[in-house]
């Protein structure tokens, strides 16, 4: 017989112990898998979530005022559009930096009233990383008005408005944000540019930065060195409060997973562990026999831990189809921004039929040691 | 074919040094159905396993067809019991999850030739009406010639039994024993340990242990 049939005749045997010590691993590939699954779908959501926090980095053109920049929401100076593309084009900026817009800010008069352009340009994100956009997109020729301002004008959207000599068409009038927003007024950068004469000027670079520190590190100083080094004609400056927000929710998420992992594993082990140790006992005089027959430890350490291999690989098997019936039923109602985005992660597969297998034999190695030094004269006098 | 030289094996337990055999010196020769009788303790399994290469002694030597056998690697000395020694023991030791055949062809490989020996060993045990058994649904009696088909297998030129008459009644005890008698015949050695006397009447000589010693004649050697 060869040592799958003798294995395979053996797990039939005794299939009760055989079935508990599959149940163990199964759970375990199970758990990982519907975790491993959900986990991403909670990184995408995490991710989501904290970027709608808003943009917490302000890059600026060198020689801003600070004291007016606070006072009046945007910088006195301005720089050219085309630093964005340099940024962008460095080195590693997207190690550092993420969803890089441009902006262009300027304070104007309106029905009597003072209001603030905002021209936008498009987001730029890492080409190999195919981020979404964030924020609205906003087609040339169009504006977008904040509450107070739509409320003064007493326009809607389908309306006209004409501003520096171009007539826009108002696409909406935004809900009341209760900040200055409800002051502002959306356009293209392009138009801004038009409507202010500052044509190739932008004044500020909104960005949300990648490095998730803890609160008691600094990624300011991080930021501005390499900041410094890419684009030395700007500064930047960081909403702490909202990074911090950003870098506690996704460490978070990150720690939970990070914890569970192993203590599954752990359990898992010690589970295939006890029920290999009970299967040496109880098959002594079998190993005796087999040692009596002229086989040697080696025929004897396949035994027990081809065992666990072929329960590590069916365990995986079943665990992964198992666990990911349940990621994808359960998931949708826990993630539910990113439920359509729970799908089969087949990767982890591979990585079950790998590891489980190794987790399985790992965990029998000892008892599969203590059958190959067990002396067969022993256990043949006293069984 | 067996030579042993001043044999001891002791153990260590709670209570102190067992002395399980003690300078034990004894030849078996090729062909030979030797029976040693001994009361329960007095060594005879001790010794019957280190004459199977299974057990090394404390002390002395045990020669098996000129080789010194705790001389050998442990290698060397496995691949002599697959090969030549064959095993009978009280308690049967069948596999239990493999069938009849599966279970007398565990000494041997998958060929052919060793799958047609064992096919014909379980035919002249008549056990061929059991080939597909476990060891569960089969009697004392069977069980015993499950495991003297086993032995003889691989048609080893010594067989060593232990009690292989102990749990059988004296019908089944009597046909175990003239397979073993039929075995000799052939050409092979059978060295036979038993507390009864159920194998005296097939062996060529019979010895007596006590104590872990051989007793001296006239009661040590019992010449047929």
């Amino acid at each position: 017989m060869t040592a799958l049939s003798l294995i395979s005749s053996e797990l039939i045997h005794r299939k009760v112990q055989a079935l508990l010590m599959l149940a163990g691993l199964v759970a375990v590939v199970a758990l990982m898998t519907a975790y491993l699954t959900t986990e991403l779908a909670a990184e995408r959501e995490t991710k989501r979530i904290t970027r709608d926090l808003g943009f917490n980095l302000r890059i600026l053109p060198r020689e801003t005022d600070m004291d007016l920049y606070w006072f009046q929401g945007f910088s006195n100076q301005t720089m050219p559009e085309g630093l964005i593309d340099k940024l962008a084009r460095s080195e590693g900026v997207f190690m550092t930096y993420n969803h890089l817009m441009a902006s262009l800010r300027q304070s104007i008069t309106l029905a009597e009233g003072q209001a603030i352009l905002v021209g936008v340009a498009p987001t730029v994100t890492s080409a190999d990383k195919q981020k979404r956009p964030m924020g609205f997109t906003i087609d040339e020729g169009t504006v977008h008005l904040g509450h107070q301002i739509g409320l003064r004008l007493g326009l809607k959207a389908g309306d006209r408005l004409d501003l520096g000599g171009q007539s826009l068409e108002v696409a909406k009038v935004m809900v009341e944000y209760g900040n200055q927003e409800d002051v502002y007024l959306y356009t293209t950068l392009k138009d801004a540019q038009v409507i202010t004469g500052l044509e190739g000027q932008i004044n500020e670079i909104k960005a949300i930065d990648c490095l998730c520190l803890t609160a008691d590190q600094d990624p300011v100083s991080i930021l501005r060195r390499e900041l410094e080094q890419r684009l030395p004609e700007a500064k930047v400056i960081q909403d702490r409060v909202q990074a911090d927000a950003r870098a506690r929710q996704r460490q978070m998420v990150e720690r939970k997973f990070s914890f569970l992992s192993p203590v599954l594993m752990i359990a898992g082990a010690i589970w295939v562990a006890v029920f290999a140790m009970l299967n040496v006992r109880e098959r002594r005089s079998e190993i005796g026999i087999w040692r009596a027959l002229g086989k040697g430890g080696g025929f004897v350490a396949v035994l027990f831990l081809g065992k666990a291999l072929l329960l590590g690989w069916l365990g995986a098997l079943i665990g992964f189809a198992l666990g990911n019936a349940l990621a994808l039923s359960v998931g949708p109602d826990i993630f539910q921004i990113t439920a359509k985005a729970i799908r089969t992660e087949w990767s982890y597969l591979g990585w079950a039929m790998v590891w489980t297998p190794m987790l399985s034999a790992a965990s029998a190695f000892i008892p599969a040691m203590l059958a190959v030094s067990q002396d067969p004269a022993q256990s043949l006098r006293e069984s | 074919m067996l030579k042993v030289e001043q044999l001891s094996k002791h153990y260590r337990s709670s209570g102190g040094q067992v002395r399980s055999l003690e300078q034990i010196d004894l030849q078996v020769s090729e062909g030979e159905f030797l029976v040693v009788r001994g009361h329960s303790g007095s060594g005879k399994t001790t010794l019957l396993l280190a004459l199977g290469a299974m057990l090394r002694p404390t002390s002395g030597k045990v020669w098996f067809q000129g080789k010194d056998l705790y001389g050998l690697g442990s290698s060397q000395r496995a691949s002599l019991r697959a090969t030549q020694i064959g095993f009978v023991f009280q308690m049967f030791h069948l596999v239990h999850y493999l069938s009849v055949v599966d279970n007398v062809m565990m000494a041997g490989g998958r060929s052919k030739e060793i799958k047609m020996r064992a096919e014909g060993l379980i035919e002249s045990m008549g056990l061929e009406h059991r080939r597909h058994h476990r060891p569960g649904q089969l009697s004392a009696g069977e069980k015993q010639r499950v495991a003297l088909a086993r032995a003889m297998l691989m048609r080893p030129s010594l067989i060593l039994a232990d009690e292989p008459t102990g749990n059988l009644d004296p019908k089944h005890a009597a046909e175990v024993c003239q397979h073993l008698r039929n075995y000799r015949d052939e050409g092979a050695t059978v060295v036979l340990v038993t507390h009864g006397e159920a194998a005296s009447s097939h062996a060529d000589r019979t010895i007596h242990l006590e104590q872990g010693r051989l007793l001296e004649s006239p009661l040590a050697t019992e010449a047929r």
